[in-house]
């Protein structure tokens, strides 16, 4: 449907003007439409919250409403900021113009945004806007800048930092603070939640409630379903590039109509059932007073103790970059630990090298991307055959496994590029599965899947510890996930285990 | 800061093995030389002096019948006090002729560079902010046309244009400022055709970067945001290539000064090797990576001092 | 414009391939024919001694390819061993091939190549041996950092994990992501080669006269540049359309 026509179909809302409208958003792909006749609105004060599985295209609408579509995307539709005229979305140039002043988009990866060479004070001070007291040469935007993060806990020393001497939650609130500052009135979001734990979720919630009280419009796209509730959002559910649900969040989450939204909401970690402790089974790892760091005088962490048992599952937890996939390469033999000792059914695996093939194998490792844990050059089938050098008869026994986990037999023609992250990821758990292993080490298994693939490939790690007894330990950053998987969790926090 | 002095310290440590290693090649080298080698020998350590009472001193002395470590020890124990030997050729201290050349090639050097900079980097500056613009073709089809031709080609076809065809410049020789254009004019040449194509890389992914198109969202014009966050982005790689880049500029020197007959410490290298003239080989090379080094050196103090993320503390808190 | 590599590389196969079956004795010397213009009865000319110049740049094309190439096979060959096994290993064995490789790059590499082939004395095997030694630090280091990116990857650590036998996880899943990478630079260094060639048999520091290679020619007649400039021209048009053939098939490839 041309722009024009949806025109006719969608009359113009009677006054007042919410602070964006949106009608007859649709992106089109190189193969087809990825987006069909989006409209939405949101209000002054108000926060819509676009959820949907990866892939949906909520992100598109996103980048579509910024003209930021990546290239060989095409939008089209159009929008209203507030001010009375309408935007084309087909023409990018035009709706760069509305940036800063009408329209700002709060990304993704701080990382990404913020200038490496520049220190974070500068970077906020340029999104305050002109009518602001100048000084003579830009005092009065510097000391609102200051104040500014000093009101999201950055204090001077950390608001002259560069951005790569900043943690990742000092980034984000460093872009949170320049979203806070910008006075346009409408403000789109990118996955503000993503990747982060408990506390930090809390955090950005905070700060976006604090822009909804300032009368700000907030358009938040996002997989986390429990931010909405946390900002009494309205929430709209895409499926498949169409809107299929839309109303309050605690209506929406709480008492799904669509069988899809259903589907979204059962998969969610804290509506799973809890997993009961096992009985108490053989120790299959054991670390012991285990120390490890890159620097000689700076510990990741030290006299860490943990035990592995038979048909057990355990959590490991902690914020990015305090040791987690470290630590499980020590488990895994892949590194040695500066002090203490690992030990695979009492063994220490230091002092086993002439075994070292025959016992590594009785610990496996998932990986966080499944795309990357095979060679992307290669047809599956030939990676299984090459198994064949350690296990006997791999092929022979695959069938029955992929059945078991759910897998068609068919993506083995295929190359790891070709088939999705679910599927990739129940393959990497049927090569482990090959080797009969003892224990697993699933390092954020279920990061870079969707919701739905998640809950799947948990159900199928539980699965296999209630039945073959394989003992797990499981990395992640979703509380929910992890109270309802692990008997107990180990939580590494920085500077101390 | 740490991490700087890291640096430099390793960049030394470098410097030093290459150093170590040319000496060893020269050393090397002597003990090939046909003739009598104790003649070689006493006539690199004493020059002119090795035909009175030199030559049967170094017999005495054993020569070479004394073990090669010894005599590696003699040969580097010179160097150390920092006496280069005696040329094979003239019997000349090599030390005498080696400062006015150096100066010769210094005052070319920079000549060339400044030249090829105040060509490359506005050329790559300009195509880069219009990418698939006309100034970025011709950048591009000009600079991987002049990086396909070799330093002396250069040379010859600009003395075929200015100094056979419209006879404004001398072709060779070192008589006035005039004898400097066209040696001067091919390495700036051959220094600033890949100068323009990083700059133009750098600047269109500078400007292209997400950190840019944030500063307009913050409401920035596209020109202030571009400069704001693209500049300084752009001129790191363009630094750090730039260094890379040097070595063309250092190489075409003993090309160069041969072609146009400037007797530079390119010119120097290319007779002493052609004459198998040993001491000046090992005194010119190792002056020549002295330079190269001590440049490479002022270009990562450059980027320290652009780049703030080799400068500050960068490990978070 | 995809065809613009081939057709600047047709000339080089030409002379190299056609040409030396077809022509005299490229050392033949008729002084009475001395610096003719190209015609019918010297096709590019003859040059100060009287030799065919298209005969003399059909073999010169041989030998000035055929070393480039030997240059990079050894350089590229051996380097690219040092690098993968350096970027397996890893520790001590990495260090040592990266600070050795540092070493000879902290001196530019046309330098390197012209010291060493001149102290070893010119002639063949020091030609070869200065331009092979100065693009081996190039081949290891670019091997080491395309094989560590590799080696780091989940699917290497999987295969690792499971005990797979080492040389068929580097012969099948390491070797074929990093070859197409070092293919590209090879093609790209084989025009270096071809350059650093021809500037040590511009300075007199290659292979020995009478076998003729491009800079050599060029060298010889630049004395006669006003009077016979088809001397000069002839082999530098073929050399500088070589180097551009092979630095575009490069980047295309990439």
């Amino acid at each position: 449907m041309s722009a024009a026509l949806a025109a006719d179909v969608f009359p113009a809302p009677a006054l007042p003007m919410p602070a964006l409208a949106v009608q007859a958003l649709a992106v089109q792909g190189p193969h087809g439409p990825i987006v069909r006749e989006v409209a939405l609105s949101v209000g002054r004060g108000e926060a819509v919250c676009l959820v949907g599985e990866t892939g949906a295209g909520k992100s598109l609408i996103a980048q579509a409403l910024l003209g930021l579509l990546p290239p060989g995307l095409a939008g089209s539709g159009r929008m209203a900021l507030g001010d009375g005229g309408w935007r084309d979305l087909a023409r990018p140039a035009a709706l760069a113009e509305a940036w800063g002043h009408a329209i700002f988009l709060l990304p993704q990866e701080p990382a990404e945004a913020l200038d490496p060479t520049m220190r974070l004070l500068g970077q906020v001070a340029d999104a305050v806007p002109d009518g602001v007291p100048k000084g003579t040469s830009g005092h009065g935007r510097v000391a609102r800048a200051l104040g500014r993060l000093a009101g999201f806990g950055l204090d001077g020393a950390a608001a002259r930092r560069i951005p790569a001497a900043l943690s990742g939650g000092m980034a984000q609130r460093g872009l949170l603070a320049i979203a806070a500052e910008c006075p346009a009135p409408v403000l789109v979001a990118d996955e503000p939640t993503k990747g982060q734990d408990q506390a930090r979720r809390a955090e950005v919630a905070a700060a976006l409630r604090a822009m909804m009280a300032a009368g700000r419009a907030l358009l938040i796209v996002t997989h986390d379903l429990v931010l909405p509730a946390l900002l009494g959002a309205r929430v709209l559910v895409l499926h498949d590039g169409v809107l299929v649900e839309e109303g309050p969040a605690a209506q929406v989450l709480g008492a799904p109509t669509h069988p899809w939204t259903r589907r979204l909401v059962a998969a969610q970690p804290a509506h799973w059932p809890r997993r009961a402790a096992p009985a108490d089974g053989a120790a299959l790892i054991e670390a012991r007073g285990l120390g490890f760091g890159w620097r000689p005088r700076e510990r990741l962490f030290d006299k860490l103790g943990l035990v592995l048992r038979e048909g057990e599952i355990i959590g490991l937890a902690g914020p990015s970059g305090v040791g987690k996939s470290t630590l499980c390469d020590l488990l895994l033999g892949l590194r040695r630990p500066l002090a203490g000792q690992v030990l695979w059914r009492g063994e220490d695996i230091a002092g086993a090298s002439s075994r070292r093939r025959a016992i590594q194998r009785a610990v496996q490792k998932l990986f966080q991307d499944p795309g990357a844990a095979f060679p992307p050059h290669r047809r599956l089938g030939r990676v299984f055959a090459d198994l064949a050098a350690v296990t006997e008869a791999p092929l022979a026994r695959l069938p029955a496994l992929l059945d078991r986990l759910g897998v068609r037999a068919d993506v083995l023609d295929r190359r790891v590029g070709e088939i999705s992250g679910g599927e990739a990821q129940r393959l990497a758990l049927a090569r482990a599965l090959l080797l009969r292993p003892a224990a697993l080490i699933a390092d954020k298994p279920t990061s870079r899947l969707d919701a739905v693939t998640q809950a799947e490939l948990c159900r199928l790690l539980r699965d296999l510890a209630d039945r073959d007894g394989l003992a797990v330990l499981l990395v992640s950053h979703d509380d929910a996930l992890l109270d309802a998987m692990a008997s107990r969790t180990l939580r590494l926090e920085p500077g101390r285990a | 800061m740490g991490q700087l002095i890291g640096a430099i310290a390793g960049r030394l440590a470098q410097l030093a093995a290459m150093l170590l290693a040319v000496v060893l090649l020269c050393f090397a080298a002597m003990q090939a030389l046909p003739g009598d080698k104790a003649v070689q020998l006493a006539v690199a350590r004493h020059g002119e002096r090795a035909s009175d009472g030199g030559i049967d001193q170094a017999r005495r002395d054993g020569g070479s019948d004394r073990s090669l470590a010894m005599q590696f020890l003699d040969w580097a124990g010179g160097l150390a006090r920092l006496d280069l030997g005696h040329s094979l050729v003239s019997r000349k201290p090599v030390i005498d002729e080696l400062a006015p050349r150096l100066r010769v090639t210094l005052i070319a050097g920079a000549l060339s560079v400044l030249l090829g900079l105040a060509i490359g980097l506005p050329l790559g500056l300009w195509a880069g902010l219009r990418p698939g613009g006309v100034a970025d073709a011709v950048v591009a089809v000009a600079a991987a046309v002049l990086s396909a031709v070799p330093a002396f080609l250069l040379g010859l076809l600009l003395v075929m244009l200015f100094a056979i065809r419209l006879g404004v410049l001398p072709a060779a020789g070192s008589g006035s400022a005039w004898h400097w254009a066209l040696p001067v004019l091919t390495l700036a040449l051959g220094f600033a055709a890949p100068l323009a194509r990083v700059t133009r890389q750098a600047v269109v992914e500078a400007w292209g970067s997400f950190a840019v198109t944030f500063g307009r969202l913050k409401g920035l014009s596209p020109a202030r945001a571009g400069w704001r966050h693209g500049a300084r982005n752009a001129a790191i790689p363009v630094v750090m290539l730039t260094g890379l880049r040097f070595a063309a500029v250092i190489e075409g020197f003993a090309v160069i000064e041969t072609l146009f007959n400037l007797p530079g410490l390119g010119d120097l290298l290319v007779r002493a090797l052609v004459a198998r003239d040993i001491p000046t080989v090992q005194a010119a090379a190792l002056l020549f990576g002295l330079i190269y080094r001590v440049i490479g050196l002022l270009l990562d103090a450059a980027c320290a001092a652009i780049d703030p993320r080799r400068r500050l503390r960068v490990r978070p808190a | 414009m995809r065809w613009a590599p081939l057709l600047l590389l047709a000339p080089a196969l030409v002379l190299g391939l056609v040409v030396p079956g077809l022509t005299p004795d490229p050392l033949h010397q008729d002084l009475m024919g001395a610096l003719s213009p190209p015609g019918t009865a010297w096709l590019l000319g003859s040059d100060e001694l009287g030799r065919s110049v298209l005969a003399r740049l059909g073999h010169a094309t041989r030998v000035s390819a055929g070393l480039a190439l030997l240059c990079v096979a050894i350089a590229w060959g051996g380097g690219t061993l040092l690098g993968v096994a350096a970027a397996w290993r890893g520790g001590w064995a990495e260090a040592v091939a990266l600070r050795g490789a540092d070493t000879l790059m902290a001196m530019p590499g046309l330098l390197l190549t012209l010291i060493v082939a001149g102290v070893l004395g010119g002639g063949m095997v020091a030609l070869v041996a200065g331009v092979a030694v100065a693009q081996l630090p190039v081949a290891v280091r670019m091997s080491r950092a395309l094989a560590a990116g590799v080696v780091a990857k989940p699917f290497v650590q999987a295969a690792r994990l499971a005990g797979i036998p080492v040389p068929g996880l580097l012969a099948r899943d390491v070797l074929p992501l990093v070859l197409p990478h070092l293919a590209t630079q090879a093609a790209l260094s084989v025009s270096q080669a071809v350059l650093s060639i021809a500037a040590l048999g511009f300075l007199g520091i290659g292979i020995h006269p009478p076998t003729p290679e491009w800079g050599m020619m060029i060298a010889d007649s630049v004395p006669y540049l006003s009077e016979a400039p088809w001397a000069v021209l002839a082999p530098a048009s073929v050399l500088v359309a070589s180097v551009l053939g092979l630095t575009l098939l490069a980047e295309s490839a990439r």
